[in-house]
């Protein structure tokens, strides 16, 4: 069974996304990451799993997409990314990180249940 | 020039009397620090690091300048490094941090103090922090909105059961501006002033009847001392509650044992300003999240929107005062707050 990781540390979006997902895509298993710390529970969690999929708040509290993302590079995972945000396209740390990895989608919210699909390939 | 920025640098802030003094380390000092007329500062740095001790002292004051508004009218060292600081210690009864000590005086140019321009850089910057916290915060339920929009498009979900979560994500993004509209609290009306001490009171025994049953565990011992009984701030009450609430609240959640200590005491009371702390025993804040304290938005709490001490410096900073915050984890977290007096009864 593939496998997806929701990182966010908005509880409301990690569930509406879980619900969608369970409903289109019964064959993926989803794993959500949704407290403050979420950040390093999904650092801890791929320490030892390797997710097929990832959807990823690039900006919250302590270890963010950014980390986990660079985790998954370490790692040399296949994980098929995208990133959320609900912060603006001219925020620095946004644009250090699209800087840095142009060829990573970064959606900022608020994005369609489609548009995070399509970057996900599926 | 050395890159200044790399120095290791602490600020002690010293009362008039050289009674008491509060350290700053590195760069905890960014929240503007409480100066009034008098005041002294003495700055430490490592003589190893910086062999232009002048220089390093200017920028220093540039940088304090910069960075809270505030305007110095001049600056003069006059105790020497290594003899000047070992006596300045020593008559403290402080071991000094580092191996030389500059004290410099200072006056404040109150013309320069009130300039529309320093004033309008710090609401730009204070602007700036909270509308990038308001687009941050309000976007995810926005999303949750969306997506659930989407699914009653695609007919995949029971539209009774996504109504109520919408309902819910509608009511987290009105929780969020209500606590937003305490900052235009009472800026034109309810201008009612009070003495520091009975603010105090009342809004521990307020919050006390509200927090601590949920919490049995924790036995509250609540200090105020008495200096603090003939001061009047020049900040609204509302106002000061707020500040005194959220700063309350902070201290009963990191407080954990059955000996919890918070007290409130005056530390020193100038013609125009005075200084007070709050002080708790609690967990204190990690040395990795005090510099975000006071950012809109930023909280290692669950539940918590992170404006609680946004909220509070916005309050003090408007009246003209300063908050500052120091912590060691496991021991203690000390609330520095400056404002000035009323002027009816200096």
């Amino acid at each position: 069974m593939k496998k997806l990781i929701i990182v966010d540390d908005n509880t409301s979006v990690t569930l509406v996304l879980s619900r969608i997902f369970a409903v289109k895509f019964p064959d993926i298993e989803v794993i959500c990451f949704n407290t403050k710390s979420a950040g390093i529970a999904a650092l801890n969690w791929l320490q030892h799993n390797e997710p097929d999929f990832a959807i990823l708040d690039l900006i919250i509290n302590g270890v963010n997409g950014n980390d986990l993302y660079e985790f998954i590079r370490e790692k040399h995972y296949q994980t098929k990314t995208v990133f959320l945000t609900g912060c603006s396209d001219s925020d620095s740390r946004i644009q250090k990180f699209i800087k840095k990895y142009p060829q990573m989608t970064v959606l900022r919210k608020v994005s369609s249940v489609d548009n995070i699909l399509q970057s996900l390939n599926l | 020039m050395h890159d200044l920025s790399l120095l290791p640098v602490e600020i002690i802030y010293f009362s008039p009397d050289l009674k008491r003094s509060v350290l700053l380390q590195g760069d905890s000092f960014t929240p503007s620090p409480y100066v009034c007329e008098g005041m002294k500062i003495g700055i430490c740095y490592d003589l190893e690091e910086s062999k232009d001790p002048k220089d390093f002292v200017t920028y220093c004051i540039a940088r304090k300048v910069i960075s809270t508004g505030k305007q110095v009218e001049s600056v003069q060292t006059y105790i020497d490094a290594s003899t000047g600081s070992k006596r300045l210690f020593k008559r403290l009864g402080m071991p000094a941090p580092y191996g030389g000590c500059f004290e410099i005086r200072f006056e404040i140019n109150t013309e320069l103090l009130s300039n529309k321009f320093n004033f309008d850089t710090n609401m730009q910057d204070n602007f700036r922090l909270i509308a990038s916290g308001i687009n941050h915060e309000l976007r995810s339920p926005l999303q949750a909105i969306s997506m659930y929009t989407d699914i009653i498009e695609d007919g995949a979900g029971d539209t009774k059961e996504i109504a109520s979560f919408v309902k819910q994500e509608i009511k987290s993004i009105s929780d969020i501006l209500d606590t937003l509209g305490r900052f235009n609290k009472n800026q034109k009306r309810d201008l009612e002033y009070e003495f520091l001490d009975k603010t105090i009171k009342q809004t521990w025994e307020t919050l006390s009847m509200t927090m601590l049953p949920s919490c049995p565990s924790i036995d509250v011992n609540f200090k105020v001392h008495r200096g603090l009984k003939s001061i009047i701030p020049d900040i609204p009450k509302s106002e000061m509650q707020q500040v005194l609430t959220n700063i309350f609240r902070n201290s009963i959640e990191a407080l954990d044992k059955d000996k919890s200590l918070l007290e409130v005491k005056l530390l020193e009371k100038t013609g125009k300003f005075f200084v007070f702390y709050i002080k708790d025993n609690g967990c204190g804040i990690p040395k990795n999240k005090i510099k975000n304290i006071f950012t809109p938005f930023v909280s290692s709490k669950s539940g918590s929107q992170g404006l609680g001490l946004s909220i509070c410096r916005y309050f003090i900073t408007q009246r003209g005062g300063t908050i500052i915050v120091f912590s060691k984890e496991n021991k203690y977290t000390e609330v520095i707050i400056s404002l000035p007096l009323r002027e009816s009864i200096k």
